[in-house]
Order: structure tokens, then C-alpha cells, then sequence
């Protein structure tokens, strides 16, 4: 253990200094019952904010100790099916004042140890329950502390076969139950807690950090990749130790979250429509999407910043489609913002199992989802890319139509995903490919909401750079662009494209990129190539070393 | 026109894109019957059948007509298995002549309407149109119309809305010489003939089940290729151009293509024996052959 002693900044303190602001920050001074309270720790921090304490534990030396300290404690044993009375008992014991005094019960660092945390936290329900009665005004919070099982020290060492159980921190010996933040979240759920605060102690350094020189620690190109991914996937990924407080749920509350859980399976694919509702066009991309020969999709119809008589259209239109197509199509409204909040709040309410854009200018084959799909069940969790064309359209004022075609089909863009191409500029329109919502969420993907263009390039290469991608040889979707002005091609300055370009880039360069397999290959090749062209043009000797970026 | 009667000629479709195409007939009726600017008050739905075996079962009949008795429309709906192959022109004349309604809506099995198409449609079938066609997705048409009124030289089988009595003033569709393509532009040129003008709506939209070759070509099926290589021929014997025809025969002497050659040979054949379309007097008035297409292009596909 000695190599144990890794000056990691975390003390016990800090989870009772935090549990102690955070109860003073929710509720009016009082006493803090303090469940498992160990030697009483609490009491300390809780002083500072006017809080009385009531220290109960199952270890008699604890209890004197605390006695001796001229602390109010009693000895109590948590697994007993007569808890709530118990601590009553004990409150008269003590003599701190009458039940209604007590503002919080607190549990820290005590859950994990625990064989059976449902029937213990069902107790505790029960007591704050029945000490709310004396305090209905303002009712006690159960205040819980727990470490994080999830935190990126472990999951490094995970990625690495390791898992070092050790004699205080994380994977303490003595713990019995091991919490992430979704299991503590579904545990307090469903013993009846709603949560109402929380003062998470952040620690991105960890007594796990052993042995030294682990290549997934610290900042090691690995290490800073683990990291990354696990800091986006949730947002407690350097939480050391979950400290947070509730109060009872309300009977209600509890019911509606039950109620509220769609019972519906997933489609397969969520289609994400941006619209304006400005071009006769989405009755194109929608028509399409009715004709699919695999309909297992919904589509989240985004009006964005669209004039209220527009909108109605949409809606109308929607309205009209046959049933089978129009209850699949969900419309959302949205007033404000860029370009990629309608995509973000799209993602948010997505249930599909993959996610493709469908502009409301493009339109794609009656295969768009069938190829997605074949991909999908080749390549589970990878981006799924088919082929697209592009047909060049133009606006037609006073035409019988608001827009028309100029070109036939061009195959602009690479039969395959190439993701050192897509380094370059992006070969694939947002039409061509389907992300799966499991890479969206675990990375917490995002369109990036500063960008006036290109924030499908940098959704898909970030997708694309942890999931790979696996191409489908079918054409599937033609990629109208706009000739003249029209589309975002046409809006936006080139200055503004080349200014997108290189930012999305130096974004993505803030962290490691995982490359596929063969890409060293092709980085080599390039680079003979640039030196074979500066040979060609004059502008390096046949003795000048090989060419260094 | 108070009354469209739409048919659909079938040969061996998939019954689940029928029942699709039924759900979108029903949604376009569905919308025209209710829009003011269309005095509709009732539309049919007839079926055809010219596969070897009914390719549609009891019970994909008996969802077909719920949906669309459902669908809000309350269309009727009838289904025919002819027996044979008569060809979608052949279908189609023998479903038109079923009914009896103000408007014939001819419709390919591998369609799918928008909901706006038919109200789209009904609303350019002005008086002296005899014929409206609707914008194919994803694979738009390259044909010119004007943009300000859709007139066009000819309107294509996948999704037209005709005025009956033009249709039958001449004979509908000639299955005998085009059962399955260019019917479409000789009964268009014929209507011409008799006075009708052709529309192009580019808001009515239907989209046409075809795939997108590689490196965007536009996909021929060989059965495809060769009916419409002597359906060319034939166009050129009723329309008056025996220069062309003279021409596409040299080449395609010397042509290395088996289809074409196939083609040729019926046509010789069926010549011989005096089985060829009589040639129209003023025909060339209203015949556009242009770069190997039917009309001038706005634009075109590889392939």
C-alpha cells in the first residue's frame, strides 16, 4: 500500500463540509440526524451553519466517543426493521428537542456498506415521512454520500484488466454495494426521494492513480482519450463522491414517472427535419418518407424560427399525410437560435436506435432507411454511410413552382466512408448517413451551436472517429444543392465556410482521434506524395531529408 | 370534374407497397374531396390484376379497402384479375372503361402520391387540358414545360390525371403497338392531335419507386430497354420520321447490343408482315424527337 500514498487532495472532511452546506443551503437550522455517524464527524461542519446533531451508530467505541465529546449519540443498528421508531427513541433519549426540530437525516459514506440499500432507504423514507408530520412547513431532506465506482481513474484502470481494491477511497475493502450516478439515482427513485440538491465532490485525481506510469492515467495520449470519452459520456466522470439530498416524492410524482414511460419499442431510425417552412420542397422529403420500404422510423419535424402562418402549412400538410406516415411525424417548434438548435433539441427527445438528417430540400430513395439498416445489422454502433448524388436546383420566382432542378445526378462524393478524406473536407451530406443514438448519447454528441456552417461535418466526424463507419453501396438520398441563392451553400461567405472548416478541426484536435486501421498506411503515402510533387516543382533536392510537418 | 375514377394496373407487386399506395391514394382523395377549390364529390379506386396469379390475397384486399374506407375518404373500392398479361396500356383501358367517371387517374403500382397531388392535379385540368402529369421524386422527369403555365409535350404514365372525354374521343392508350412504354407519349401526342394541351404540375408530387444507379444513372431493367426500343421504332412510323427510323436501324446494325438487336428484329418481323402503326397524317406537328428523347430536356441523367 505504500504506493497508495498518492497525495490525491481527498479527505473524508470534504464530504462532510460539503454535506453540511448543502443541508444548510436547503432547509431552515435544526437537528441533522446523522445515520451510521461513525465518530461524529458531521457535527463539526454542521455547528458552523446553527445545526444541531444527533450522532447514531452501530459501533459502540463510536458511540463513546462521541459521548466523550460531549456530543448527543445513541447507538443504533440501520438493518432493523423498527428503524423509524428507533430513532424516535433515540431523539427522546438525547434530549436535542422535540421531533420537529429535525431538519435532515444524512447517510454518508454509510449506503455503500450496506447488503440490502432498497429496504434500509425504505426505512429511511419512512422516518422522514413521519418526522415531515412534525415539521410539515419545512420537511427534512435525507442527505446521502457515496462514492463513484464510475469515475474515470477507474475506468482506466478497467480498460486496462485492472480493478485494485484498496483500504480507504473508491474501492474501499469494506464496501459492499457499488454506486454509479444511474444506479444511486434509480435507487433513490424508486424507494420514493426525489432529489433537490446536490454538492458532488469533484475530484479528478484519485488514490487509484497507482501504479505510476499506467499509460490510461494522467496525460498520456491514451489517458487524455480515456478521460475525454468518459467526461463526455456523463457528467460525473471525475465525481469522486455523490453528495446530494432529497425530499419525499410526492405519491403523485412517483405515479407520473411510472406513467410517463413510453411503453412503445424504439423505432429503428429517428429522422431529424430542419425546416423553415419556407419551400414547397418539404412536401418532397416528406412524400419520400412515406414510400420507405422499411417504415420502422419516426421524424422529428423541427420548425425553426418559422413564420406562424408557414408553420400551420407544415402542420397542415403533415396533418394530411396518411395516418401511418402522420402519427410517426412529431413537430416540434423551435423560436430561437442557430442553425443546430433545432438538431439539439431534436437529439434530446430522440428514441430511435440510429438518428439521420433529412433536410427539407433533399430527397432520398425508397431504400434511405433499408440501407441504414442492412448496415446497422453489419456493423452494430458504427456510423452507417450510403451513397449519395447531388442534383443542382434553383429557385424559380414566378414559376409554377418555387424551385427546380438544373442538373441530373452528380457523383460528387466517394462511394465509401474514408475518414482521412473527411479530415479534409466533408465528403458526405447530412443525408447520407445515420448515427447510432447509442454513440450520440454515451459521447454526449452535440451539433455545436457556435458554427454558421458545418456542424453536420464536425456531428459525423466525431461520431465517425470513435465509431468508425461502415458504407452501403446503394444510392440512397440525392442532395439538392442550391444554384444561385438558396441554401446555406448560398447564404454564407466562402470566408465563413474556410472559418467553420478550420474550427471545427482545432476542436476536434483538442483531443486524441482514434484513426481506423490502414490509416497510417495513407498518412505515409500522402506525405511521399507531397515530397514527390515539391521534388517536381523544384522546390526540394534529391539529397534534402524526408519531409517533417 | 365531380367524379375521378384511379386505377392501378398490377403485375406481381408486392402486396405491402399496394396496401402503402392505398393509404396514399386515400390521403390525396381524402384532401381533394375536402378542398373548396375542387368540385369533387366522388372517387373510385379500381384495380387490375394482369399477373400470371392474383398477386393480391383476400386479405390483402379486404386491408386495401379498409384503409381506404377508412382513410377519411370512404373511397370504393374494385379489384379485376384479367387473366393475362394485358400490359399497363391494356390494364388501364380496360379499368377506364370499367367506369364512367368525369376524370381517369392512372397511377404505377410502384407510386406513392403526396397527399396534395390529386387536388394539385384536378385544379390544372382546365378546360382544354387533357391531360395533367405530376412531378416524379426522387427521379424528376428532364422534360421542358413551360414554367408559367406546365404545358409539355407529353405527360408520363406513372401519375396522370386525364379528362375522360378527351381519352376516349381517341381510344385511350394503344396497348397493341405500346403495351408498356411510351404508351404514355403516344396517347399524349395523339390527345395533342385532337386539340388537348398536356400539362406539367410541379406541385403535384408522386413519388416513383426507382433506384439510383451508381454514380447517379438511371437504371434499365433489359425488359425495359428492348419495349422501349421498339416502341421508338414505332413512334417513328406513326409520327411520320423514316429518316430516324432508317438511321436507328444502320446503327444499330453495327451496335454490339443484344437488346437492341432483339428489338430490331421484332420490329422487322412484325413490319414484314404489315403489323406497324399506320402513320398519322400531321403527326409531325406535335412529335418531338430530340437527342433520342421525346421532348427537349431541361437538363439529363447519366445512363
Amino acid at each position: 500500500m505504500d504506493d497508495l500514498r498518492y497525495d490525491f487532495g481527498y479527505t473524508s472532511s470534504s464530504t462532510y463540509a460539503r454535506a453540511a452546506r448543502l443541508i444548510a443551503s436547503s432547509t431552515r437550522p435544526g437537528i441533522v440526524v446523522d445515520l451510521g455517524a461513525g465518530v461524529g464527524t458531521l457535527a463539526e461542519p454542521l455547528g458552523h451553519f446553527g445545526f444541531g446533531h444527533l450522532g447514531l451508530d452501530s459501533d459502540p467505541d463510536n458511540v463513546a466517543a462521541m459521548r466523550r465529546r460531549g456530543r448527543a449519540a445513541g447507538e443504533i443498528d440501520l438493518r432493523a426493521s423498527d428503524l423509524v421508531e428507533r430513532v424516535h427513541d433515540a431523539l427522546r433519549t438525547a434530549e436535542v428537542g422535540d421531533d420537529s426540530r429535525v431538519a435532515a437525516v444524512a447517510f454518508l459514506d454509510v449506503i455503500e456498506h450496506l447488503p440490502d440499500p432498497e429496504a434500509v432507504l425504505g426505512r429511511a423514507r419512512d422516518l422522514v415521512e413521519s418526522l415531515s408530520a412534525r415539521r410539515p412547513d419545512d420537511p427534512p431532506l435525507l442527505v446521502v454520500s457515496i462514492p463513484n465506482v464510475a469515475h474515470v481513474d477507474l475506468a482506466a484502470k478497467l480498460l486496462l484488466g485492472r480493478w485494485d481494491v484498496t483500504d480507504v477511497g473508491l474501492l474501499d475493502r469494506t464496501h459492499i454495494t457499488l454506486f454509479d450516478e444511474a444506479r444511486l439515482d434509480a435507487l433513490m427513485r424508486s424507494t420514493g426521494f426525489a432529489e433537490c440538491g446536490r454538492l458532488d465532490v469533484v475530484q479528478p485525481v484519485t488514490e487509484q492513480r497507482f501504479p505510476p506510469d499506467l499509460p490510461s492515467h494522467g496525460d498520456t495520449t491514451l489517458g487524455r482519450f480515456v478521460r475525454d470519452v468518459r467526461t463526455r459520456a456523463t457528467a460525473s466522470g471525475e465525481t469522486y463522491q455523490f453528495v446530494r439530498a432529497y425530499r419525499v416524492a410526492p405519491a403523485d410524482v412517483a405515479s407520473a414517472e411510472i406513467a410517463s414511460v413510453d411503453d412503445a419499442p424504439p423505432p429503428f431510425l429517428s429522422v431529424i427535419m430542419r425546416t423553415q417552412a419556407r419551400r414547397s420542397s418539404i412536401t418532397d422529403a416528406l412524400t419520400a418518407l412515406a414510400a420507405q420500404h422499411d417504415d420502422d422510423f419516426e421524424v422529428l419535424l423541427m420548425l425553426h424560427r418559422a413564420e406562424p402562418e408557414a408553420a400551420a402549412a407544415v402542420e397542415e400538410l403533415v396533418g394530411s399525410f396518411a395516418p401511418e406516415l402522420g402519427r410517426r411525424v412529431h413537430v416540434h417548434r423551435v423560436a430561437e437560435g442557430g442553425r443546430s438548435r433545432p438538431l439539439n433539441e431534436a437529439l434530446a427527445v430522440a428514441r430511435g436506435r440510429y438518428v439521420a438528417l433529412l433536410d427539407d430540400d433533399d430527397v432520398v430513395t425508397s431504400d434511405w432507411v433499408g440501407a441504414f439498416r442492412r448496415g446497422a445489422d453489419r456493423a452494430p454502433g458504427r456510423v452507417v454511410r450510403a451513397r449519395c448524388v447531388v442534383q443542382w436546383i434553383e429557385e424559380t420566382p414566378g414559376a409554377l413552382a418555387d424551385f427546380a432542378p438544373v442538373s441530373g445526378f452528380e457523383p460528387m462524393y466517394p462511394d465509401t466512408f474514408h475518414f482521412l478524406d473527411h479530415v479534409r473536407s466533408n465528403r458526405s451530406p447530412p443525408c447520407s448517413y445515420a448515427v447510432p443514438m447509442g454513440v450520440v448519447r454515451a459521447l454526449d454528441l452535440r451539433f455545436d451551436d457556435e458554427l454558421r456552417t458545418c456542424e453536420d461535418w464536425k456531428f459525423l466526424m466525431d461520431a465517425a472517429r470513435h465509431a468508425g463507419a461502415e458504407s452501403d453501396p446503394a444510392v440512397t438520398s440525392v442532395y439538392r444543392r442550391w444554384r444561385g441563392a438558396g441554401g446555406s451553400a448560398a447564404v454564407e461567405d466562402e470566408q465563413t465556410w474556410i472559418d467553420d472548416h478550420l474550427q471545427v478541426l482545432a476542436d476536434l484536435d483538442t483531443t486524441p482521434t482514434l484513426v481506423p486501421p490502414g490509416a497510417l498506411g495513407e498518412i505515409h503515402r500522402l506525405y511521399e506524395r507531397v515530397e514527390e510533387l515539391e521534388r517536381q516543382l523544384g522546390l526540394r533536392g534529391p539529397d534534402d531529408p524526408p519531409y517533417r510537418a | 370534374m365531380r367524379t375521378v375514377g384511379v386505377q392501378v394496373v398490377l403485375f406481381d407487386n408486392d402486396p405491402t407497397q399496394q396496401v402503402r399506395l392505398a393509404e396514399a391514394i386515400a390521403a390525396a382523395a381524402g384532401r381533394a374531396l375536402a378542398d373548396g377549390e375542387t368540385s369533387l364529390a366522388k372517387v373510385v379506386l379500381r384495380y387490375g390484376d394482369c399477373s400470371r396469379w392474383p398477386c393480391l390475397s383476400d386479405g390483402d384486399r379486404a386491408r386495401i379497402a379498409d384503409t381506404v374506407a377508412a382513410d377519411g375518404a370512404g373511397l370504393d373500392v374494385s379489384f379485376e384479375f384479367f387473366g393475362a398479361n394485358l400490359g399497363s396500356a391494356g390494364g388501364s383501358n380496360a379499368l377506364a372503361a370499367a367506369g364512367d367517371e368525369d376524370a381517369i387517374w392512372v397511377l404505377n403500382p410502384d407510386t406513392y402520391p403526396a397527399p396534395t397531388a390529386l387536388a394539385a392535379l384536378l385544379a390544372a385540368l382546365e378546360s382544354g387540358v387533357g391531360a395533367t402529369e405530376a412531378r416524379q421524386i426522387p427521379i424528376e422527369h428532364q422534360k421542358a414545360y413551360d414554367p408559367q403555365t406546365g404545358d409539355t409535350g407529353w405527360a408520363t404514365g406513372a401519375c396522370t390525371l386525364f379528362r375522360r372525354g378527351a381519352f376516349d374521343r381517341v381510344g385511350g392508350f394503344d396497348a397493341h403497338f405500346f403495351p408498356l412504354y411510351c404508351d404514355d407519349v403516344d396517347l399524349s401526342w395523339r390527345l395533342r392531335l385532337d386539340g388537348w394541351s398536356i400539362r406539367h404540375v410541379p406541385r403535384a408530387v408522386v413519388f416513383h419507386d426507382k433506384p439510383i444507379g451508381t454514380g447517379g444513372a438511371v437504371r434499365w431493367t433489359e425488359t425495359a430497354a428492348r419495349s422501349s426500343h421498339l416502341a421508338r421504332l414505332w413512334l417513328y412510323r406513326r409520327y411520320g420520321r423514316p429518316d430516324l427510323e432508317r438511321r436507328f436501324l444502320a446503327e444499330a446494325a453495327v451496335a454490339d447490343d443484344p437488346i437492341l438487336r432483339a428489338a430490331v428484329d421484332e420490329f422487322t418481323q412484325r413490319a414484314a408482315a404489315g403489323d406497324a402503326p399506320e402513320r398519322l397524317d400531321d403527326g409531325g406537328r406535335v412529335a418531338q424527337f430530340v437527342d433520342g428523347q421525346y421532348a427537349p430536356r431541361r437538363f439529363s441523367y447519366a445512363g
